[in-house]
């Protein structure tokens, strides 16, 4: 078990929890033998609007990263795989992990009143078998109104090392994760004075804790190629019921629910997702098409369309690398103590294009902007520290520098 | 922040393994409490009065097996494709109908105080929801479940509600919903109760053994959507009138729209305790406070 006892709220201190806990615990034993990933929980994130506006939150994130996220990593496992999720929490209040849809047994259920929860300090290991392939999620069931609120929850995928949906199943080329959620900014900038639960009421709408704009970014787009099926696995984590509308072009087919095949696919045109549900849709995307699904947040109390975004698409002139979506993958080594390497797969014409890369801190200060040499950064000279990096229209990486 | 109410407090601070070994002897000491069917009454009350849920004191009207008081709506199983007579008596001031949540039912008119006799129609195997097809009726919370058949498992029942205790008590004086109005619910209920209290609800509270099976009968008879989700278990869809297509879907989170009417099977594959509660986690609350409302919980003995 091992005790932090960090503390702090967001901007001040945040490099400095950043580097204590990434120093602190960097995966690498003393022999140099990778350890087990491991989440972490904090209360003092900040997840930036589109408008640029800074929204505290809480979350989770991996150590190795040493800063949390909204929503949290993605989890991926296999299908029948033994899996040990290991959390530690050194933020400074107590927090769980649910396995939202796994069906797990009592005791890694992650509910506090009937299996544990985790005070300051605390770590844990949740045990359980990837039973079946499918869409899952995770979330804090600690006071959970309010921590989901605060943006306590990701998503987890369970594969199939064939690439078929389910045993059975069909065949796809990539999975895109698309995690619906929204908060109420009052809460998160005062989440003491958010009492009374039962009135919360969100005013930010969010596709993998983006919207707008953001969405309009190609890093935060769907990308095919010409013949490609694309697995979307959608699941929502709002407050709102999200109606989202399938072009014809996309020829989408409705496989599956709660991490279940179903008794019969359905083509589908509109989606109903609440609260909790996830469904896996593939999609074969027209060749050159670069619509749109729209996604409407109904209010679930008094009915009535809060807000509306587009999940943008977008067409490759050639198939994406096996293995998934290039734009998701994350750089290395992390942490990097003489240079640090973009993805090599990741969309190679795009990377080439890009010609520069650019370099934030923790607390999204421009820390370099330059060009790339064979497609890494010397960072040998670099402070120690968590840094966010982008390379033209790729998805932001995340890394430590660590001397 | 952090309050769990009495359970957590009660239960938060052990490690696993003693959850797991008391979860264990908590539920064996539960086992005789597993729900029994109950049957139609003779004669069905339609009785005005008021119910207290953390805090918020608010009318109420319910169906009754007698005119004495109770907050709980009665929920009462019949034998599959069979009619059945029934004599209902409106104990409100002002005429109700009483309506059936079948094709072809036209709501038959309570005077006030007058008995009326009635056939219910032969109802195929499922569950069907009654109540008042007035404004009033369904505002002030009058609203039951006939359970036709599915008598060869044990059967539960989760009648949902929200509650926003100034439109009770403005629909109660003889007004209207303002349509324009926000509906800022305030209570969230299981069978007329909240968590922990559905915990003692015979009809709501699952208590199976681990190995096997059970109906579960879920209805929003509320003012708003509303979606559950199970831990531990994905169920089977066997019923869900607002979502005809998904009829033999196995789902762990379940929608029900207003009005809807499901049902769903459960097997208890694994042993334990595991919340089911609303999704919409504004509905896990009582008055704004956490945990409360919509939760109850499967208890599967070992």
């Amino acid at each position: 078990m091992m005790a932090f006892n960090l503390r702090g709220n967001m901007a001040a201190p945040a490099i400095l929890v950043v580097l204590t806990l990434g120093l602190a615990v960097l995966p690498w034993s003393s022999k140099g033998q990778a350890l087990p990933p491991q989440l972490y929980s904090e209360m003092d994130g900040v997840h930036f609007l589109d408008d640029g506006t800074a929204l505290p939150i809480w979350g989770y994130g991996w150590v190795t990263d040493g800063f949390i996220s909204l929503p949290g990593p993605l989890l991926t496992y296999n299908e029948g795989q033994s899996v040990d999720l290991n959390f530690t929490n050194p933020s400074p209040e107590s927090h769980t992990i649910h396995l939202h849809g796994l069906d797990v047994d009592q005791a890694n259920d992650g509910v506090p009143a009937t299996s544990f929860q985790l005070a300051t300090g605390e770590s844990t290991v949740y045990s359980f078998t990837a039973d079946h392939a499918g869409t899952f999620l995770y979330h804090c069931h600690v006071t959970t109104t309010l921590h989901l609120t605060m943006g306590m929850y990701g998503m987890i995928l369970v594969k199939r090392p064939d690439q078929t949906l389910f045993a059975g199943g069909p065949h796809y080329d990539q999975d895109v994760p698309l995690l619906f959620s929204d908060l109420e900014v009052a809460t998160n900038l005062d989440p003491v004075g958010s009492f009374p639960f039962h009135d919360i009421r969100p005013d930010v709408f969010m596709v993998n804790g983006h919207r707008g704009t953001q969405l309009e970014e190609e890093a935060n787009m769907v990308w095919s190629a010409p013949g490609d099926t694309v697995a979307l696995r959608l699941g929502s984590m709002a407050y709102s019921r999200v109606r989202c509308h399938f072009p014809p072009e996309l020829h989408a087919v409705c496989h599956m629910s709660d991490g279940r095949p179903l008794p019969e696919t359905f083509a589908v045109d509109s989606l109903d997702i609440f609260p909790g549900e996830r469904f896996t849709i593939l999609v074969a995307p027209e060749a050159g098409w670069d619509g749109a699904v729209s996604c409407a947040f109904w209010n679930m109390v008094d009915p009535g369309v809060e807000d509306v975004q587009d999940i943008r698409f977008g067409a490759l002139a050639s198939s994406v690398e096996e293995g998934g979506s290039p734009w998701l993958r994350p750089g290395y080594p992390n942490p990097a103590d003489q240079w640090y390497a973009l993805p090599e797969a990741a969309a190679p014409v795009a990377l080439a294009a890009a010609g520069e890369v650019v370099v934030w801190d923790l607390q999204g200060r421009l820390f370099f902007r330059g060009p790339l040499d064979a497609g890494r950064l010397d960072v040998s000279g670099w402070p120690e520290g968590a840094y966010v990096a982008q390379c033209g229209a790729l998805p932001k990486t995340r890394f430590i520098v660590a001397h | 922040m952090g309050c769990e109410g009495y359970l957590g407090v009660m239960i938060s601070s052990l490690d696993r393994a003693w959850s797991a070994r008391f979860g264990g002897v908590l539920l064996v000491a539960l086992a005789p409490l597993i729900a029994g069917a109950q049957q139609m009454p003779d004669t069905l009350w339609l009785v005005p009065g008021e119910f207290v849920l953390a805090g918020d004191t608010m009318p109420a009207l319910r169906w009754l097996p007698s005119a004495d008081w109770d907050t709980v709506n009665v929920s009462f199983h019949v034998a599959e494709s069979a009619p059945q007579e029934l004599v209902v008596v409106n104990g409100d001031t002002v005429d109700h109908a009483f309506d059936l949540g079948v094709e072809g039912w036209s709501p038959v008119v309570l005077p006030p105080g007058t008995p009326v006799g009635l056939t219910l129609p032969a109802l195929p195997a499922g569950s069907y929801a009654y109540g008042s097809d007035s404004e009033r009726g369904h505002v002030l919370g009058a609203a039951g479940l006939v359970i036709s058949g599915l008598n060869d498992l044990p059967h539960f029942h989760w009648n949902l509600g929200d509650w926003e205790p100034s439109r009770l008590a403005e629909v109660s004086a003889g007004g209207t919903v303002d349509p324009e109005a926000a509906y800022v619910p305030r209570q969230f209920t299981v069978n007329d109760r909240i968590f922990p209290n559905t915990l003692t609800d015979p009809f709501g509270h699952v208590q199976i053994g681990v190995g096997t099976s059970c109906y579960i009968t879920i209805a929003n008879q509320g003012s708003m959507d509303h979606v559950l989700h199970f831990h531990g278990f994905h169920v089977e869809v066997l019923q869900a009138t607002r979502h005809p297509e998904r009829l033999g879907w196995t789902k762990d989170t379940m929608p029900f729209l207003m009005g809807e009417v499901a049902v769903v099977r459960l097997d208890a594959f694994q042993p334990g305790m595991y919340p089911v509660h609303n999704h919409n986690l504004i509905a896990v609350t009582n008055a704004g406070l956490y945990p409360g409302g919509m939760i109850t919980h499967l208890n599967i003995a070992p």
